[in-house]
């Protein structure tokens, strides 16, 4: 007994158990109601598409990082969830070599070769959605309704959000008229509309349809205390009161900012996309200042460029200036006074 | 009722679980031992001393060894015996090996004449005299840190509170506790005195909710006095570091790099305060302390000790045997000690026994998640801190407040991708020191 050598190491001797895969598993778990709304509105589209992407991302994780020399990474989820939000963001109808393209980019460019988890500048899925959308446009806006569904727009198939798009179209061109005649469509039948973006029976991709299973993923992350949730208020937040000023600037009625957050993937972005760990701020003004950013970007997108949606786009926008940010909103050390940067040594 | 808490900290997972092993034991005395080892370097500053010689014959409560300066403190003997060695290396429970007095015990228990005061005499003494009873009693702080007691009282700066920490936030300990529940009132006529030492008009003593039964009986004790309120905090590690404690009472900041004297305020555990009492009224210098042996072990308890005493004679060999993690300290501060053959010391509240070390997968990359910076309670971000240990750029350490760090390893507790964060930072700190 004497001899007995005991281990030494250093403090503390406990951990919380916490783990990554652990965190990605509840991000997978957070993601089911979504799938369930995207496979019982768009069926075998959506099977497809998930598969194709998920089963790819993950031998693209694999293969990767067998190339590069590195150890497995797989069992730690995180290609799961790229593979899942990126199929959740593709329009039912994607060509599947479009879907494992998309995979590619997001899991051999964006991700591994910057160093893989942790190291990505981008979100994975967001860049990998902007470059099919960019490079294969006419596929990726080519909308379904759902099976399901009982609302069939007269003039137009065509999203919620394209309805909303060309709202915005016309106020940039400064038509006015137009842009009351289009929003006339969208307020004929507003509530109609309003409850449909809430269960999901629209056109659109696969995920962003249904608010009301995004909101259960939502409240599942925060009770598992997975998500930031001030990117998510910040970012829809200042998203409708953009909408808000602009409907009032253009006398567009009150139900315009809350149609404009609930069509397309504002949603989906702000709970699944924005809230990614590794591309936002870490600290609590960081990602407000990270929200406000999504948000304005997003609005300023849809209504100025020539792209339905702003989502992505800002998210990767943001993405890039997430250094910057951090950068000047680290948190005041304990016991510190403020100090002016000019006064620091 | 109004609950204190400070920004920051996490919730032990099982930490009411693991104290409760302990709460509800009685204080064991255990047999005095026939050696005792003491370090001569068993407080924060410069090692005491020696003033006996190998073979001298010394009593109970007898000077060993006498402070070197200002920051060190005196050494005395808790037996009657023999001085066997005066510069015997030992392990100390730092970690590091330590010159050390061993005193043969000849169990004849005689003790020095201490000089015992009642306690209206005690309340008359003035500032200088109990600064003076700090110093000759040895005391330092119980609390852990072992910062010699007289320095917090010696300073030019006016004091406005003293503030008596009774938090005890590591999951296993309940010393504190212990003193608090068979001696409260030894604990508040300790704040006492050193409200007349420091001369502060207001003392506190701070208490978690997760002892609500010595809140109450301090309550009930102290309702009426004016001058000394009970606090109560919310339980949340690590509530009981000092300067988290005073922001969280106070709602004031001690400042970067500082001591709690800058704003004016005195912080000592309660077992601090029993002590000091203990040296004013009965002249006993300190020679034993209050610790709790827990963990994996047949009976958990808590026990009044002699310093000096070596962790094998605490122990049963059995629980050693099955056992291969030995901690002085806290779960979440101490020190993992490679054997038995170390002295308890004054800073040691508490020996816990594991069976191991947790499980933690390989260190990952970190996924910024922010959750050690989001629980900080200094808020620092110790994955840049990390970062920047890693790639050797120490200079920037400090613009980035490595100072402010209390090592309470909160971040490398929450920390996801089961970083060490802890021990960079403290790597960090110690290149710093080396330059």
């Amino acid at each position: 007994m004497e001899n007995k050598m005991r281990k030494v190491t250093w403090s503390p001797f406990a951990h919380s158990g916490n783990s990554v895969n652990m965190a990605m598993l509840d991000v997978i778990i957070s993601l089911i109601p979504v799938i369930i709304a995207s496979v019982l509105f768009f069926r075998m589209g959506s099977v497809l598409v998930l598969l194709t992407t998920t089963a790819s991302a993950v031998a693209f994780e694999y293969i990767s990082r067998l190339v590069l020399k590195r150890y497995n990474s797989c069992q730690d989820l995180s290609a799961v969830v790229t593979g899942l939000i990126l199929g959740l963001t593709l329009p039912p109808s994607t060509p599947l070599i479009i879907a494992v393209l998309g995979s590619l980019i997001a899991i051999v460019v964006v991700k591994q070769l910057f160093g893989g988890i942790g190291n990505n500048v981008f979100n994975p899925a967001a860049a990998a959605r902007a470059f099919l959308l960019i490079a294969f446009s006419v596929p990726l806006t080519n909308w379904v309704n759902p099976m399901t569904s009982t609302y069939v727009d007269a003039t137009t198939s065509a999203t919620p959000l394209s309805l909303v798009k060309t709202v915005m179209m016309n106020i940039k061109t400064g038509d006015m008229e137009a842009a009351r005649t289009a929003y006339s469509v969208i307020e004929s039948n507003s509530w109609g509309l309003i409850k449909l973006l809430f269960t999901g029976e629209v056109a659109g991709s696969l995920g962003e349809t249904s608010a009301i299973a995004i909101i259960i993923g939502l409240i599942y992350l925060i009770v598992k205390k997975r998500i930031h949730t001030e990117i998510v208020t910040s970012y829809v937040g200042s998203a409708f009161l953009v909408t808000v000023i602009l409907s009032l600037v253009y006398d567009l009625g009150p139900l315009f900012p809350l149609i404009s957050i609930l069509a397309g993937s504002l949603l989906f972005g702000a709970v699944f996309m924005a809230t990614d760990w590794v591309t936002s701020p870490m600290t609590k003004k960081g990602r407000i200042i990270f929200g406000i950013g999504l948000g304005v970007l997003t609005i300023v997108i849809r209504t100025f460029s020539n792209f339905p949606e702003g989502v992505v786009f800002s998210i990767l926008i943001m993405n890039m200036v997430t250094p910057l940010i951090d950068r000047h909103t680290g948190n005041r050390i304990f016991g510190k006074v403020k100090v002016k940067s000019n006064e620091k040594k | 009722m109004k609950k204190f808490s400070f920004k920051g900290g996490i919730h032990i997972h099982g930490s009411a679980a693991k104290k409760a092993l302990t709460t509800n034991s009685q204080i064991i005395i255990p047999k005095d031992p026939e050696y005792l080892y003491l370090p001569l370097n068993q407080q924060l500053g410069k090692p005491s001393v020696p003033v006996v010689e190998v073979g001298d014959q010394v009593k109970a409560g007898q000077l060993l060894a006498i402070k070197d300066g200002g920051f060190s403190a005196n050494i005395h003997s808790p037996i009657s015996g023999v001085i066997e060695h005066i510069d015997f290396f030992i392990n100390e429970p730092t970690g590091q090996l330590s010159k050390s007095i061993v005193i043969k015990n000849d169990f004849s228990n005689q003790e020095v004449e201490y000089i015992s005061r009642s306690t209206e005499d005690a309340m008359k003494l003035t500032a200088k005299n109990i600064v003076d009873i700090m110093e000759e009693s040895g005391l330092v702080g119980l609390g852990g840190a072992t910062f010699p007691t007289p320095i917090k009282y010696l300073g030019d700066k006016k004091c406005s509170a003293v503030i008596l920490n009774g938090i005890e936030c590591e999951p296993y300990n309940t010393a504190d506790y212990a003193i608090m529940k068979n001696h409260c009132k030894e604990v508040i006529r300790g704040l006492k005195y050193m409200l007349i030492a420091s001369g502060a008009p207001k003392g506190y003593i701070c208490i978690e909710d997760n002892k609500m039964d010595v809140y109450e009986t301090f309550r009930q004790t102290l309702s009426g006095d004016t001058d000394i309120q009970v606090a109560l905090f919310k339980e949340k590690y690590p509530q009981g570091a000092e300067k988290q404690l005073v922001s969280a009472l106070l709602n004031q900041e001690v400042t970067y790099g500082g001591l709690p004297i800058d704003i004016g305020v005195i912080v000592n555990n309660v077992g601090t305060a029993k002590a000091l009492c203990d040296a004013v009224e009965l002249g006993k210098p300190l020679t034993h302390h209050y610790l709790t042996i827990t963990g994996n072990v047949k009976s958990p308890s808590n026990y009044y000790v002699p310093i000096g005493i070596l962790f094998k004679d605490l122990i049963d060999d059995e629980d050693f045997d099955k056992n291969n993690v030995l901690l002085a300290g806290g779960l979440m501060m101490g020190k993992t000690m490679y054997t038995e053959m170390t002295p308890v010391t004054k800073g040691i509240n508490a020996i816990i026994l594991l069976e191991d070390l947790p499980k933690v997968g390989p260190e990952l990359q970190c996924v910024r998640c922010s959750s050690c910076i989001d629980n900080c309670p200094a808020f620092l971000s110790p994955t840049n801190l990390a970062q920047l240990v890693k790639n050797n750029k120490y200079d920037t350490l400090n613009e980035y407040g490595i100072v402010a760090c209390i090592e309470c390893g909160t971040c490398s507790y929450v920390c996801p991708s089961h970083i060490p964060l802890l021990d960079y930072i403290r790597h960090g700190k110690l290149e710093l020191r080396r330059r």
